[in-house]
């Protein structure tokens, strides 16, 4: 005999159910990267003296994986993004005669919101999703095991080098695209209206404070660190079938990317707002 | 007596399926021993530090299962030489075998690799050193995974068996090396001492085979 058809209420239920699934994956991944990053952090304090070397070694790799081979990438975004940006504004001030305002708005947009999401982003598409595919790997394959079998904590050396790593590579990052966007902008606004360099410089110097520079600063460090503990968490965790690792993947590169996004708008209205 | 560098007690595995391969066995291997486990394809062998119960000390101290925090392991004292070989695919094979001795041992990068590239030479596998193990074939994976134990000089070796069949000269090597060990040896295939005690996992049951040379 057929099992009965499911009542309507139990139907509404289930329904309430799948409704709530993305919500709770999106809090399992926060979660889990918050257990690794206490994790990291404990195995760091923890680290000998004669270990610091191999760690040592391990984040130069990182950082030249993540910030030195995403530096084209990065300046090429920031250069253009900074280009339109300006051109898009110009239209806007020069409609109030307010053309003295350009280089004041490009650098708090800039330096404030755009530098530090947008190397977030590009740090995701490049070095979370290879983090992930990684770690899921590596999991599968049994070097994680092989590796504490052998005496090597595996927090230590793929976990705390990939956060440290990431922290460098992102606040390296972003300083080089908030220079490369404010050129950008600059030579644009030079080619529509009066502006000299030192003009420009000293607009900007007024615009900006050791406030947002800092806030700027600790938002390339969060996003550092964020990207990495996810990617790595959602590697991690695969089970036994390397069908699994593509799942990981995208899953770590979307939850990465709402929580770099979620945490931008909530830095940005709590210290700006 | 030396204190037994392995004991299992009233230990029950579960192999691949979730089915139990060893239901509360009990027993012992002492420091220096060289012993076989042997048993049929999927008796259990490769899960042996996984009880999912029992106990299971490692220089008489408890072993927790997973977590691979125990004072053996954290000193370089156990050699463990899975099938797959478990090296980092990111490092070369030289690394890979340095890295224990550089983590566990205080060894700078320099006299690290130097002890690597000895165990590699005894291994015959000096012209591949520089190579990442997904450049070599399975069997050199092992034979690595063997030289990074051995450059440890592990209290106990829990050696799992090649991936395919060894040629003799790479067997021989092989052997050699275990033979010469100053740790307890494991091995999931005829190793160091062909005509040796055994370990025997079949059934769900394991027993002991003293010296079954003829």
């Amino acid at each position: 005999m057929p099992p009965p058809a499911p009542s309507l209420p139990h139907r509404a239920l289930q329904g309430c159910g799948r409704l709530g699934a993305a919500p709770r994956k999106f809090l399992q991944g926060l979660g889990s990267a918050a257990w690794l990053a206490g994790l990291a952090f404990r195995q760091l304090l923890r680290l000998r003296m004669d270990q610091v070397g191999v760690v040592a070694e391990q984040t130069l790799l990182q950082v030249r994986f993540t910030a030195l081979q995403a530096l084209p990438l990065t300046l090429l975004a920031a250069l253009l993004l900074g280009g339109i940006t300006l051109l898009q504004v110009f239209g806007q001030l020069s409609s109030f005669g307010a053309e003295a305002y350009l280089s004041q708005l490009l650098a708090r947009l800039v330096i404030r919101e755009l530098g530090p999401l947008l190397v977030g982003i590009i740090v995701i598409a490049r070095s979370g999703t290879a983090i992930a595919a990684e770690m899921a790997s590596i999991q599968l394959s049994g070097e994680v095991d092989a590796l504490s079998a052998t005496g090597v904590d595996p927090v230590q050396f793929l976990l705390v080098p990939r956060v440290l790593g990431g922290m460098i590579s992102v606040f390296t990052l972003v300083v080089f695209f908030d220079a490369a966007a404010l050129l950008g902008g600059f030579a644009v606004a030079a080619l529509r209206v009066e502006l000299s360099l030192p003009f420009f410089l000293e607009a900007l110097g007024q615009a900006l404070g050791g406030r947002e520079l800092a806030i700027t600063a600790a938002k390339a460090l969060l996003f550092g660190a964020l990207v990495p503990l996810l990617c790595a968490g959602f590697g991690l965790r695969v089970g036994r079938s390397s069908t699994e690792i593509p799942q990981a993947v995208t899953r770590a590169a979307v939850i990465s990317l709402v929580s770099v996004l979620l945490a931008s708008a909530f830095l940005s209205v709590a210290l700006y707002g | 007596m030396d204190e037994a560098i392995l004991v299992l007690e009233q230990v029950t595995l579960l192999g691949e399926a979730g089915a139990p391969v060893l239901r509360e066995a009990t027993a012992q291997l002492s420091p220096g021993a060289k012993l076989c486990l042997a048993g049929p394809a999927g008796a259990g062998r490769s899960c042996l530090l996984r009880p999912t119960a029992g106990r299971i000390l490692l220089a008489g101290v408890p072993f927790e299962s997973l977590a691979f925090q125990h004072p053996l392991i954290r000193r370089g004292g156990l050699g463990w030489v899975p099938t797959s070989g478990g090296l980092l695919v990111n490092q070369t094979l030289r690394a890979n075998a340095a890295l224990p001795l550089r983590f566990t041992r205080k060894h700078s990068k320099a006299s690290a690799e130097e002890e690597a590239d000895r165990w590699l030479a005894a291994l015959g596998l000096s012209d591949r050193a520089h190579l990442r193990p997904h450049a070599l074939d399975p069997t050199d994976r092992w034979m690595g995974a063997l030289a990074r134990a051995a450059a440890l000089g592990p209290d106990l070796w829990l050696v799992d068996r090649p991936p395919g069949a060894l040629d003799p000269t790479e067997a021989q090597r092989a052997a050699r090396v275990l033979q010469e060990a100053s740790g307890a040896v494991l091995t999931a295939f005829e190793g160091p001492d062909p005509g040796g005690s055994r370990w025997i996992l079949a059934a769900g049951r394991l027993s002991v085979e003293e010296s079954h040379a003829t």
